[in-house]
C-alpha cells in the first residue's frame, strides 16, 4: 500500500477521473429529479463510485506485470461467465446482459473488456518481434472472436463493437503492418454485406438505417434522438440550469440517465458545460497517452492503450449518438452514465493505468 | 511462452539495472517510434472528431439549428393545458380526453354494407341501432354518432373490420366542471387550445407550457402543496394555477347578482369582492355571462369582462376620492363647513344637487353622507386642479390597474391642458360625471382607503403550481394614494355615511360598514337626459379592520333609479354571505 502514497501515484489522473465521476452522479441526480421511483439511483451511483474507487486502488496496488501470468485464465473465466448468462441470464431491457448478483445486476460483458485488454496486451507484447508475419494479427483476431461473438449474441452490438475496436487499436499501436491492415479492412468490408443480411437483428439494422436516413425511421425509434436534439438545442450558451431541463425534467427523454446523459448535460449546462465536459475527457485521454508513452514495457504500454481506446471509443460513440453523428447503439458515456458495471470497468481500467504509471521507467534523479 | 519462462523474464526485468538517461532515450527511440507515430494518428483522428462535435454543438446550441421543438413535441406528446383551481381547492378548468365516434355514410353505401352489419356494430359499440342507421342515412363523408364515448366503445368501434365506415378518434377538450362559475375570470380556449379570454389568455404561456420563460421568473420560494389542493394537483402537465377566487363566495355573489338583475330588470350587472390588504380578487362576476365550455353559444358581448374593460361614469361614489384627496391635501377637515346653495354656475354651466336639494351650511361629513354635488364641487374647486388630478392618478384612475386579466380599459380622465378640458369638467369629475372608470378601478381605489391609503395591484392568481411546488404570487403595492391618517378619517366619514342610510346600521348586522353609493345618470348625445341610471355601491368591512371590499353595480334598473334601493340591498346580502363564508369576526369597535 506504500506505493499508493508514493510520489509516483498519478494523482492528476485520479483527479480527472474523480471530477468526471462526481459530475456523472450530479447529472444523474438532475436527470432523474422528480422521478420518485428512481429517486435513490443517484445515491446508488455514488455507492458504485465509492466501491469502484476501492477497486481502482486495489488494481493499482497490484503489479500489472503479475497479470501477464493470469491473462488467459482471466479471459477464459469471463468467457465462461458470458456462456453462463447466455444460458441462465436474466432478461433485462430485451438483453441478457445482466447477471443477477444479490441486489445488483452485474454486466459481465463490461468486465470482459478488461480481460480482453489484458489478454491481448500479453499476446501482442510477447510477439512484438513477429509482427511481420500475418499470423500474429490473425492470432490476435482469433483471440477476440469468442468474446465478440458471445457479447454479440446477448445481444449487445455496441459492446461487441467496442471490444473489436479496442483490439484493433491495440493492434495498430503494437505495429500492425499497413498491408495487413488493408487486407483486414478489405475482408471486413466483404464480410459486411452477408453480415447485414444474415447476422444483424432487425433492431440493429433499424438503428443504422435511422442514422443514415432519419426520416425513414419509425416514430418510436426516432423519439429519443429527436428529444435529444430538442434538449441540446434548448441549452443555448449557458443551459437551463441543473434540474431545469424541460426535455429532461418533463421526462420526454426516456433513457436520460444512461445513454442520453450527454444531452441532459448539454441542455442543462449549455454549450459551455458540454465543452467543459469534453475538455475533461480530452485531458484524461492525453494523460493516458502520456502514461502509455512512459510505460516500462510493451505489456504496460498496450494495457494503457487498450484502456485509452475503450474510453475513447465509448466517448465518441455516445456523444456522437447524442448529436446524431453516430447511430444509436446503447453505449454508455464513460464515468458519467448510470450503471455500476460500466463505472467499475472504467475505474478498474484506470487502476491498471495507475499500476503501469507507478512502475514506469525511472527517471535518473527520481531515486 | 511457458509460464515458467515468463516468471524468469519477469524476474530479470525487475532486477535489471536501471538504464541511464542516455540508454533510456535510445531504448525509447528503438522500441517506440512506431508507437509515437500511430498514437499521433489516433490523437489526430480524435481531434477531428472533437471539432465535429463542437461544430455541431455550436450549430444546435448557439445558432439554434437542429430540430424545431414545437413541431416535434406536437407529434410526440399532446401538450395538455394546466389546471385551474379556486383557492379553496375546487377544480375550475382541466383538460379531458373525449372519444368521438363518427361514421362515413358515403363509404358505407359504396361498400354496400348490409343492415345486419350495422346491427352487429351498434351492439358492439353499445349505441342504439336507430342512431347508427340515422347517421348512415345522411349525406357526405362524416356524421357524428357520439362525442362522449367511453374508451371501451372507442376501441370497439376501431376494432370493426373493413370497410372502414366507422371510426373513433380522441379529442382533447377544456372542461369547466363548475360550469359558468367564474366564467369571466376563467375565460376560455379555442379549438387550438389557445387561451382567448380570462386567465386562460393572460396565463396562456404558463398553462400551455410551450414557453419556457416562466421558469426563470417563478416568484419566491417554492412551498409544498397544501392538502386542500391535493385532490386535483399536481396535474400531469405540471403547470397549474390557483386563483384567489373563493368558490363558495363566487357562487353566492353570482347568485345575488343574478337575483338582483332579474328583480330590478337591469340590463347588466357586476360584483367584485377583493381583499384590500393584498389586492386579491376573491370573487368577480358579470351578467350577462356565458358557459366557458360552450362560449360560442353566447353572444360575444357576454364574453366581455365588464368589470375590467367597461368604463362608466361612476357618479357620487367618486366623492370619496375627491374628499379623500382634499383631506389628504389638508384643504379641508371633516368639520369644515360649506354653504350648500343647491346650485353652482361655472362657465355658464350649472351644477345642482340631486332632487334639487339645498341644505345650507353643512360640514364635509354631512355633505358626503347627503351626497351633495354642490359641496363636492366647492371642495374640489378649493383644492385646485393640480391636487385633484394628482389624487385621481394616485388612486389609479385614467390608467390600467395592472390586474392579471385583460384586456383592461384605462377609462377616460380629461386633464387640464387637454383641448376639451374646462374648469366645469374638474368640478363635474368631483362627483363622478364627465369621467369614466372601470368597476375594478373604483373598487381598487376604495380598497386603498381600506388599506391605510396604499393602492395595491389587483390580483386574480394566487399561486403558480409547478410540478407540485407552490409559488405564491407576492402582493404588489402600486403606491400611496393618501396618508394612513387620511385613510382612517375617510373610513370614519364613510362609516358615518352608511349609518345615515335608512338601512345603514343593520346593513350587515354585527359589522360596521364604510361605503358610498353612486347613482349615475347615463350621458346621451344631448347630455344627461335619460331617466335610466347606473347604480352602484362600494363598501368595506369591518370598518375598524377592513378585510373585504365589495362593489355592486347594476346598469339600468327599471324598478328604481336609486342606488340606495337597488345596489345597497345586494351589497347587504353579499356582505353577509362573505362574512359567513370567510369567517370574518364581528367587530363593533368604532374605527
Amino acid at each position: 500500500m506504500r506505493l499508493l502514497f508514493s510520489r509516483r501515484f498519478d494523482w492528476y489522473l485520479l483527479t480527472l477521473v474523480l471530477l468526471l465521476s462526481v459530475f456523472g452522479v450530479i447529472m444523474i441526480a438532475s436527470a432523474l429529479s422528480g422521478n420518485e421511483v428512481l429517486a435513490s439511483w443517484p445515491w446508488r451511483q455514488a455507492g458504485f463510485l465509492g466501491l469502484g474507487l476501492v477497486l481502482l486502488f486495489i488494481t493499482a496496488a497490484v503489479d500489472y506485470r503479475l497479470l501477464a501470468t493470469v491473462a488467459y485464465p482471466l479471459y477464459l473465466l469471463l468467457l465462461a461467465f458470458l456462456v453462463v448468462i447466455a444460458v441462465i441470464g436474466t432478461v433485462a431491457g430485451g438483453a441478457q446482459r445482466w447477471l443477477t448478483l444479490g441486489e445488483f445486476l452485474l454486466q459481465p460483458s463490461e468486465l470482459t473488456k478488461i480481460a480482453v485488454i489484458i489478454a491481448l496486451a500479453h499476446y501482442l507484447s510477447t510477439r512484438k518481434e513477429r509482427m511481420e508475419s500475418i499470423l500474429t494479427p490473425i492470432g490476435a483476431l482469433l483471440l477476440l472472436v469468442p468474446a465478440v461473438v458471445l457479447i454479440y449474441l446477448q445481444p449487445s452490438l455496441g459492446t461487441a463493437l467496442s471490444v473489436l475496436v479496442i483490439g484493433s487499436a491495440m493492434l495498430v499501436v503494437s505495429g500492425l503492418r499497413v498491408r495487413h491492415a488493408l487486407l483486414f479492412g478489405g475482408a471486413g468490408l466483404a464480410a459486411a454485406i452477408p453480415a447485414w443480411r444474415f447476422l444483424l437483428e432487425d433492431y440493429m439494422k433499424n438503428r443504422v438505417l435511422m442514422f443514415l436516413n432519419p426520416s425513414q425511421a419509425a416514430a418510436a425509434d426516432r423519439y429519443n434522438v429527436e428529444q435529444a436534439i430538442i434538449g441540446i438545442g434548448s441549452g443555448g450558451w449557458w443551459g437551463r440550469g441543473l434540474f431545469r431541463g424541460s426535455q429532461n425534467q418533463l421526462h420526454f427523454l426516456r433513457v436520460r440517465h444512461t445513454d442520453f446523459i450527454f444531452s441532459v448535460t448539454a441542455e442543462e449546462l449549455g454549450f459551455v458545460g458540454a465543452v467543459l465536459l469534453i475538455a475533461l475527457f480530452a485531458l484524461l485521454l492525453f494523460r493516458l497517452v502520456h502514461i502509455a508513452s512512459v510505460a516500462r514495457d510493451t505489456f504496460g504500454m498496450l494495457i494503457v492503450t487498450g484502456v485509452t481506446a475503450m474510453i475513447l471509443f465509448q466517448l465518441l460513440v455516445n456523444i456522437g449518438m447524442n448529436l446524431s453523428i453516430m447511430p444509436v447503439t446503447g453505449i454508455p458515456l464513460p464515468f458519467i452514465s448510470y450503471g455500476g458495471s460500466a463505472l467499475w470497468t472504467m475505474l478498474i481500467g484506470v487502476g491498471l493505468c495507475e499500476s503501469v504509471m507507478l512502475r514506469h521507467k525511472k527517471i535518473g534523479f527520481d531515486a | 511462452m511457458s509460464r515458467r519462462d515468463h516468471w524468469a523474464q519477469f524476474a530479470q526485468e525487475t532486477e535489471a539495472v536501471e538504464p541511464t538517461p542516455k540508454e533510456r532515450k535510445r531504448q525509447s527511440q528503438d522500441s517506440q517510434p512506431m508507437y509515437q507515430g500511430r498514437v499521433q494518428l489516433l490523437v489526430f483522428l480524435f481531434g477531428v472528431f472533437l471539432l465535429v462535435v463542437i461544430a455541431r454543438l455550436i450549430l444546435w446550441q448557439v445558432f439554434g439549428l437542429g430540430a424545431r421543438p414545437g413541431q416535434v413535441v406536437a407529434q410526440t406528446v399532446d401538450p395538455a393545458r394546466g389546471r385551474i383551481l379556486s383557492s379553496d381547492g375546487l377544480l375550475l378548468a382541466t383538460d379531458i380526453f373525449q372519444w368521438e365516434i363518427s361514421v362515413d355514410p358515403l363509404n358505407y353505401r359504396e361498400s354496400k354494407g348490409r343492415p345486419e352489419t350495422v346491427t352487429e356494430t351498434a351492439q358492439a359499440i353499445g349505441v342504439p341501432v336507430e342512431t347508427l342507421t340515422a347517421a348512415l342515412a345522411q349525406d357526405g363523408h362524416w356524421a357524428p354518432i357520439t362525442r362522449e364515448a367511453t374508451q371501451a366503445q372507442c376501441d370497439a368501434a376501431n376494432a370493426e373490420e373493413a370497410p372502414f365506415w366507422i371510426t373513433c378518434e380522441s379529442r382533447r377538450e377544456r372542461l369547466h366542471p363548475l360550469g359558468t362559475l367564474g366564467a369571466h375570470i376563467l375565460g376560455f380556449t379555442n379549438m387550438d387550445h389557445e387561451g382567448l379570454a380570462g386567465v386562460e389568455a393572460s396565463y396562456n404561456a404558463w398553462l400551455s407550457q410551450t414557453e419556457a420563460a416562466f421558469t426563470e421568473k417563478l416568484p419566491g420560494q417554492p412551498q409544498s402543496l397544501p392538502t386542500d389542493w391535493e385532490t386535483y394537483l399536481p396535474s400531469p402537465t405540471g403547470r397549474d394555477l390557483v386563483l384567489n377566487m373563493v368558490a363558495p363566495l363566487q357562487y353566492l355573489a353570482e347568485k345575488r347578482l343574478s337575483e338582483a338583475v332579474v328583480k330590478h330588470q337591469a340590463k347588466s350587472g357586476t360584483v367584485i369582492i377583493m381583499d384590500p390588504r393584498t389586492g386579491a380578487v376573491l370573487a368577480l362576476a358579470n351578467l350577462p355571462t356565458f358557459h366557458p365550455d360552450k362560449y360560442s353559444e353566447s353572444a360575444p358581448e357576454a364574453w366581455s369582462n365588464a368589470a375590467v374593460n367597461e368604463a362608466y361614469e361612476p357618479g357620487s361614489v367618486m366623492k370619496i376620492v375627491t374628499i379623500g384627496g382634499a383631506l389628504d391635501a389638508k384643504t379641508i377637515t371633516p368639520d369644515t363647513v360649506f354653504n350648500d346653495t343647491g346650485r353652482l354656475v361655472i362657465n355658464g354651466q350649472a351644477i345642482t344637487n340631486s332632487e334639487g336639494r339645498a341644505l345650507g351650511w353643512v360640514t364635509v361629513r354631512q355633505a358626503l353622507a347627503s351626497s351633495l354635488n354642490v359641496v363636492s364641487a366647492q371642495i374640489c374647486d378649493e383644492m385646485g386642479s393640480d391636487n385633484f388630478y394628482r389624487y385621481l392618478r394616485q388612486f389609479g384612475f385614467g390608467k390600467v390597474t395592472e390586474i392579471d386579466l385583460g384586456p383592461e380599459n384605462p377609462g377616460i380622465v380629461k386633464r387640464p391642458g387637454s383641448l376639451y378640458w374646462s374648469k366645469y369638467d374638474q368640478l363635474a369629475n368631483s362627483f363622478g360625471q364627465g369621467i369614466s372608470v372601470t368597476p375594478l378601478q373604483m373598487i381598487n381605489a376604495t380598497a386603498a382607503i381600506a388599506n391605510g391609503g396604499t393602492l395595491m395591484q389587483p390580483q386574480i392568481v394566487q399561486s403558480l403550481v409547478y410540478n407540485g411546488q407552490v409559488y405564491r404570487v407576492p402582493s404588489r403595492e402600486l403606491g400611496q394614494a393618501i396618508q394612513p391618517e387620511t385613510a382612517r378619517t375617510m373610513t370614519q366619514l364613510m362609516t358615518y355615511t352608511v349609518d345615515n342610510y335608512a338601512s345603514g346600521p343593520n346593513l350587515v348586522p354585527g359589522y360596521r360598514v364604510a361605503g358610498k353609493t353612486g347613482t349615475a345618470e347615463i350621458p346621451g348625445s344631448k347630455g344627461y337626459t335619460s331617466a335610466l341610471t347606473i347604480v352602484s355601491f362600494v363598501g368595506f368591512l369591518p370598518a375598524a379592520d377592513p378585510q373585504i371590499v365589495i362593489l355592486v353595480k347594476l346598469v339600468e334598473p327599471k324598478t328604481s333609479r336609486w342606488a340606495e334601493q337597488v345596489a345597497l340591498p345586494v351589497f347587504s346580502q353579499i356582505a353577509q354571505d362573505a362574512v359567513q363564508t370567510l369567517k370574518i369576526q364581528p367587530d363593533e369597535r368604532t374605527p
